[in-house]
């Protein structure tokens, strides 16, 4: 065996057994978060949620062992740093303390059903990156300073941040509900098959909009208004669900998948 | 009249010859009520001879024409008299009611169709629109909000749904759909008060930003007050308060 091998054969042996996971089934079809750090969700063909804390810190937890966090009123069912519980019909998940995000301690993996919807919060600027990966079901977003970046996904959804960029890779554009995207101070990038059908409203207030989609603009003479912003209306492929874009300081990206 | 009288009267007008007539004129002297015959014929024809006939003047002449090419002309185109031209403009009066009174309930039943479809049309957007503001998806009732920019005249009702979603609404995007949906309603003096009450309750930065810019914009001057105290307000983020900072001086700049 060679020392390369033998390396990587380690390092993986070492992940594995840092990793910890949590699993339980929703009642509902509703998943929520609440101020959870680090979150990298994915969807897949099963039921259950599976929580996976992949860079589990034992010595971290360890020093804590046999004692009770009191700054929180929220208690760690998970021993991953989570509460995680069904409430009605909502699965509810926060997390418990306060834990930055250059902690690798808390990153999480979690495997969801890939119909079910989302609810994300996050208030705090130690979000970090929001991914959301292979997800058909509605997605709501509401953030200060989360990075937010979704791939594999339809909409319908909701996404709304502050600081953070929005990137968006569309894998069809559902015809169920609105997409709605919305960034105080950074760029929104998204790509859309270029066959999606789609009722477009595209506004800055100081940034620039970029596409090379073939877009029906209906409202040519009103793009130009420097008081108000710049705003395209019209429609692809003519005219299907509503896609909202607002950004109101950066750029707007709109293109077609290759 | 006997055949002698035809031979008679034939040659008193010239048309008989001479031999028929020596062939009379023997027998008259023969026959003496031929005799009496003949001389009754010639008196009779003497005295139609004699009759003075009257010719009629040229003026008669004239008369006639002009009476004729008279008749002629009216025959061609009527005289309109003062009775008749009452009579023609009564029957046409009447025509012009009766095709005015078509053409009214025409157009009404067509009207009121149009009104009809439009009032049903309204009301299905109005109906869509509210019942899917009750939702419970944030898309769903995004989409409503999104309903009433294609509602061209917005009624007092869907305005006040969209001021209650703006106030209410759990989820940001619908509430910051609702504060782009009712900035359109710059003239709406409930719209501008209902910003102005958001503004001062809203939690979200994302959604106070929006609304500062919709006011300045709006060049609301009863929102200068809500921006003084979010710049005074020590536990404002900065970036919201630098928004309602950039806001004060477009609305001193536009007073």
């Amino acid at each position: 065996m060679k020392i390369s091998t033998f390396i990587v054969l380690f390092s993986s042996l070492t992940i594995a057994a840092n990793a910890q996971t949590f699993t339980i089934m929703p009642v509902g079809n509703k998943i929520s978060f609440s101020n959870v750090n680090q979150v990298n969700i994915i969807g897949y063909e099963g039921k259950e949620v599976m929580f996976e804390n992949k860079d589990y810190d034992h010595e971290y937890f360890n020093r804590a062992s046999g004692l009770k966090l009191i700054n929180s009123e929220i208690f760690d069912n998970t021993k991953i740093g989570l509460s995680v519980q069904n409430q009605g019909d909502v699965l509810i998940v926060k997390q418990v303390g306060n834990n930055d995000a250059c902690n690798e301690a808390f990153k999480y993996i979690i495997k969801v059903p890939s119909n079910i919807n989302i609810e994300y919060k996050h208030s705090s600027w130690d979000g970090d990156d929001l991914n959301i990966n292979n997800i058909s079901g509605e997605i709501e977003v509401s953030t200060n300073y989360n990075d937010i970046y979704l791939k594999a996904v339809t909409g319908p959804m909701a996404i709304k941040t502050v600081y953070g960029s929005i990137e968006v890779e569309f894998e069809e554009l559902a015809q169920i509900g609105s997409v709605s995207l919305y960034s105080v101070y950074e760029y929104i990038d998204i790509t859309l098959p270029e066959n999606a059908q789609s009722s477009i409203n595209l506004k800055t207030n100081h940034g620039n909009i970029y596409s090379d989609m073939d877009i029906n603009i209906l409202n040519e003479e009103n793009t130009n208004i420097l008081s108000n912003g710049d705003k395209i209306e019209g429609n692809l492929n003519g005219g299907g669900v509503d896609l909202i874009i607002n950004a109101n300081y950066d750029n707007i990206y709109l293109r077609k998948a290759k | 009249m006997t055949h002698l009288e035809n031979k008679i009267i034939d040659h008193l007008n010239g048309e008989l010859n001479a031999q028929e007539w020596e062939n009379i004129i023997s027998e008259s002297k023969k026959n003496p009520e031929t005799k009496i015959l003949i001389e009754q014929y010639k008196h009779l024809f003497d005295q139609i001879d004699n009759i003075n006939i009257v010719l009629p003047d040229n003026r008669l002449k004239d008369n006639f024409n002009h009476a004729l090419n008279t008749e002629i002309a009216e025959a061609k185109t009527p005289q309109i008299t003062k009775s008749n031209l009452f009579k023609y403009m009564s029957q046409a009066a009447i025509l012009i009611l009766l095709l005015a009174v078509g053409l009214l309930i025409g157009l009404n039943i067509k009207s009121n169709q149009i009104i009809n479809n439009y009032a049903d049309r309204f009301q299905h957007q109005q109906s869509d629109m509210l019942a899917l503001l009750q939702e419970e998806s944030s898309s769903e009732r995004i989409k409503a909000v999104n309903m009433s920019y294609g509602i061209e005249e917005p009624n007092k009702q869907i305005v006040n749904a969209l001021i209650q979603t703006l106030l209410n609404d759990k989820s940001d995007n619908v509430r910051l759909a609702s504060a782009e949906a009712l900035s359109k309603f710059k003239s709406n003096s409930n719209v501008r008060n209902a910003l102005i009450k958001s503004l001062e309750q809203e939690s979200d930065e994302a959604i106070q930003i929006a609304l500062i810019n919709i006011l300045a914009l709006m060049n609301e001057q009863r929102a200068l007050k809500s921006f003084e105290k979010i710049i005074a307000d020590d536990n404002a983020v900065n970036f919201v308060r630098d928004e309602a900072y950039s806001g004060k001086l477009k609305l001193i700049e536009t007073y």
